[in-house]
C-alpha cells in the first residue's frame, strides 16, 4: 500500500516543482490550501474512513495528511490551469471555472481511492445518499459534495492569500 | 417542549430582523447581500455535515432537508453577524489578520453557550458515530459539552468566515 502514499507525495512534489517555475508563491499557496483542506477533513472525519494507509501518514484518528496532500495538489493544479488559460478573465469568472477541473479530478481521485478501499464512506453518510454510483463506488452526490467542500476551501485559501499579499505590499510600501 | 421551541424559533427570526434593521438604519452597505452570503456559507457547511447532527423537535415548517433547519441556520448567521459587527466596532483599526482571530473568538463566545442551551432544550444532539470520534471523554462543566465540540467551533467558523469575506470581496471587486 505504501506505493499509494509515495505516488501522491511524488505527484505533489513534481507539481510544485513545475508550478514554481511560473508562480513564485506556489508553495505558500499550497500550504494555505493544505490548511483549508485539513480543517474540513478534521471536522468531517466522522463521515469518512481512511483505511489501510501507512501509520506515519495519520495525523489524528482517521485524518491522513497524504490524503490532504492529494486533495491539495488537485486544487493547486486546477487553480493554476484556470489562471493560466483564462488569465484575462475576472477573478469572479475564474473562481467559477476552478470548479470544472476540481470536480473532474476530484471524482477521478475519489474513484481511485475508494476503488482501492482507502477511502470508505460511513454507512450513515451512505444512508443519506440516493445509492446511485457514477464511477466505481463514487456516489452521484459527489457532484455537489465536492464543489460544496471546495467552495469553502478555495474561499479560505483565496481570503488568506489576499491578506498575506496585502501585508507584503504594505511592507514594501513602508520600506520605500 | 412545543411552546418553548416555538419561542426559541421566533426569537432567532426576530433577532435576524432586528439585526438587519439595525445595520440598514446605521448605513451599513449591502446588508441583505451580506446576510445571504453568510446564510449560504452556513448552509453549505450544514449540508456537508448533515448526518453528524441531530436537530430534533423544531416545528415542521423550520426544516428544509433532513435535519437541516433554516431557523438554526439563521441562528448561526446571527452569531456570525454579531461577532463581525462587534469586532469591527471595537477593533476596527486592527489588521484584517488580527481581526480574523478576534471574529473566531467572538463567534465561539456566542455559539458555545447557544450550543449548550440547545442541547439542554433537547433540540440539538450529536450522532452516535460522531460521539465515537470524541474520545477524550472530557465534558466541560456547566455547559455539559464534550471538549471536542468546543474546539471544533473555531475550525468550522474559520471556513465559513473566509467564505463570507471572500465572496463579499468578489462581489465588491467585479474586475
Amino acid at each position: 500500500m505504501v506505493s499509494y502514499e509515495l505516488t501522491v507525495i511524488a505527484l505533489a512534489v513534481v507539481s510544485l516543482f513545475i508550478l514554481s517555475i511560473f508562480d513564485k508563491k506556489v508553495l505558500r499557496n499550497f500550504i494555505i490550501i493544505f490548511v483549508g483542506v485539513l480543517l474540513l477533513q478534521y471536522f468531517t472525519q466522522a463521515l469518512w474512513l481512511t483505511v489501510g494507509l501507512a501509520k506515519w501518514s495519520y495525523l489524528y484518528q482517521g485524518v491522513n495528511w497524504v490524503i490532504t496532500i492529494g486533495r491539495t495538489t488537485m486544487v493547486v493544479i486546477s487553480i493554476a490551469l484556470i489562471d493560466f488559460i483564462f488569465s484575462k478573465s475576472s477573478e469572479r469568472a475564474r473562481f467559477g471555472l476552478y470548479f470544472i477541473p476540481i470536480i473532474i479530478t476530484g471524482i477521478i481521485g475519489e474513484a481511485i481511492s475508494s476503488g482501492r478501499g482507502i477511502i470508505q464512506y460511513h454507512p450513515k453518510l451512505l444512508e443519506s445518499f440516493s445509492g446511485i454510483k457514477i464511477i466505481g463506488s463514487v456516489p452521484i452526490e459527489a457532484f455537489y459534495y465536492i464543489p460544496f467542500f471546495m467552495l469553502l476551501v478555495i474561499s479560505f485559501a483565496r481570503y488568506w492569500q489576499i491578506i498575506l499579499d496585502n501585508k507584503e505590499t504594505n511592507k514594501k510600501r513602508r520600506s520605500k | 417542549m412545543g411552546i418553548g421551541v416555538l419561542i426559541y424559533e421566533l426569537s432567532i427570526i426576530a433577532t435576524t430582523i432586528i439585526l438587519w434593521l439595525f445595520m440598514t438604519k446605521k448605513g451599513y452597505k449591502n446588508v441583505t447581500r451580506k446576510f445571504i452570503i453568510l446564510f449560504v456559507g452556513v448552509i453549505l457547511f450544514e449540508i456537508i455535515s448533515e448526518p453528524m447532527w441531530l436537530n430534533t423537535g423544531f416545528d415542521s415548517w423550520a426544516y428544509i432537508y433532513g435535519d437541516i433547519t433554516w431557523v438554526l441556520t439563521l441562528g448561526w448567521v446571527n452569531a456570525f453577524m454579531l461577532a463581525i459587527l462587534g469586532v469591527d466596532y471595537f477593533y476596527g483599526e486592527l489588521s484584517e489578520k488580527k481581526k480574523f482571530f478576534l471574529y473566531l473568538l467572538f463567534i465561539s463566545a456566542l455559539v458555545i453557550p447557544a450550543e449548550a442551551f440547545m442541547i439542554s432544550l433537547g433540540v440539538r444532539g450529536y450522532a452516535e458515530f460522531l460521539l465515537e470520534t470524541m474520545r477524550s471523554g472530557i465534558v466541560i462543566p456547566v455547559l455539559y459539552l464534550p471538549l471536542e465540540s468546543i474546539y471544533a467551533v473555531p475550525i468550522f467558523c474559520a471556513l465559513i468566515l473566509s467564505f463570507y469575506k471572500y465572496i463579499n470581496y468578489l462581489v465588491d471587486n467585479r474586475k
